[in-house]
């Protein structure tokens, strides 16, 4: 699973998975609001499912999930404008991310349908890259002078 | 005499033994500097956060640990594995992009050049998430360019990857 960028004018955006040798494209269909040339393909899970982010007309981003060839949209962190960035995902289906709006936000975790901010205290950005079967979650956070470290998190 | 003699030569044993202990349990190993444990919940309370309308969501509850690899700059980890390895990069005090592997408070890196080359599904294109250093520098760009509008963030981000290539 990754991402490209294709050879035209628009520099379009597109995720693929690569099975048994063969590659396979990933668009978000415009049927959920994507422009086409926009979709990035995160993270993958043992079952295959993917999750990535694609952009509507408003230059918005938002999450999908791709599960058994069926895209889905993934619930928008609820602010105005806010895009929505899924970064990683645990087998269980878990989702960890990053949400920018007019400034950069915070991580989140949407686990069964709950989202979950994560947002280092005292620092500029968090983003949450990866989550583990246990639900541990890495990632980076910058500090207020824009140096960037690392963190880890158990969850109670 | 000889009593006193033997238990100074135990002690002396004994700390040779411990010396050697310590030495392997850090022979091997990067240093990593840990710096905060904290309930992010409570530490939010402590310090009166000024939450954005957004995060007026509940802040997951968890007990969090801040690392640092010394030297390193834009320390990046990204992704974690059932065992709880933690795999991810960092520039090093040359400036060098490296990759790395957290586990068991020890860090390894991975030199990428020992493995395989990747080859793209067609001309022009390139696969965007072979490297942390390109997904470091998404963020970034994520982070400034979304109030700047999809088309800088796509074309700031290719043209990175051009140069960077």
């Amino acid at each position: 699973m990754g991402s490209y960028y294709d050879n035209t004018s628009n520099c379009g955006s597109h995720g693929f998975r690569l099975s048994n040798r063969a590659y396979t494209n990933i668009d978000v269909p415009e049927s959920l609001g994507a422009v086409p040339g926009t979709t990035t393909a995160a993270a993958i899970d043992p079952q295959g499912d993917i999750v990535g982010n694609y952009t509507d007309s408003s230059f918005v981003f938002h999450g999908f999930l791709l599960s058994h060839s069926t895209f889905s949209a993934i619930p928008d962190i609820p602010a105005p404008g806010a895009s929505t960035f899924p970064l990683g995902m645990n087998p269980q289906g878990d989702i960890v991310g990053a949400a920018f709006s007019v400034t950069p936000c915070c991580g989140f975790l949407l686990s069964h349908g709950t989202v979950s901010i994560i947002d280092v205290p005292g620092s500029s950005l968090t983003v949450p890259y990866g989550i583990d079967p246990q639900g541990d979650i890495v990632g980076f956070y910058q500090d207020s002078n824009g140096n960037q470290h690392g963190f880890l998190i158990r969850q109670n | 005499m000889n009593r006193k003699f033997r238990a100074m030569t135990i002690g002396a044993l004994f700390a040779v033994f411990a010396l050697s202990m310590v030495a392997q349990s850090t022979s091997g190993r990067s240093p990593l500097r840990l710096t905060t444990w904290v309930d992010m919940a409570k530490a939010h309370a402590a310090q009166g956060a000024q939450l954005q309308p957004q995060n007026q969501l509940p802040i997951l509850a968890g007990t969090f640990t801040t690392f640092d690899i010394p030297g390193a700059t834009l320390l990046s980890p990204e992704g974690i594995n059932p065992r709880g390895d933690i795999v991810g990069g960092y520039y090093d005090s040359n400036s060098i992009w490296q990759n790395f592997v957290l586990s068991n408070g020890t860090v390894r890196n991975i030199n990428p050049r020992a493995l395989p080359h990747l080859v793209g599904p067609a001309a022009g294109w390139r696969p965007k998430t072979g490297s942390t250093r390109e997904e470091t520098s998404w963020a970034a760009i994520a982070a400034a360019a979304v109030t700047a509008k999809h088309s800088v963030f796509c074309c700031a981000e290719a043209q990175y990857q051009r140069q960077s290539a």
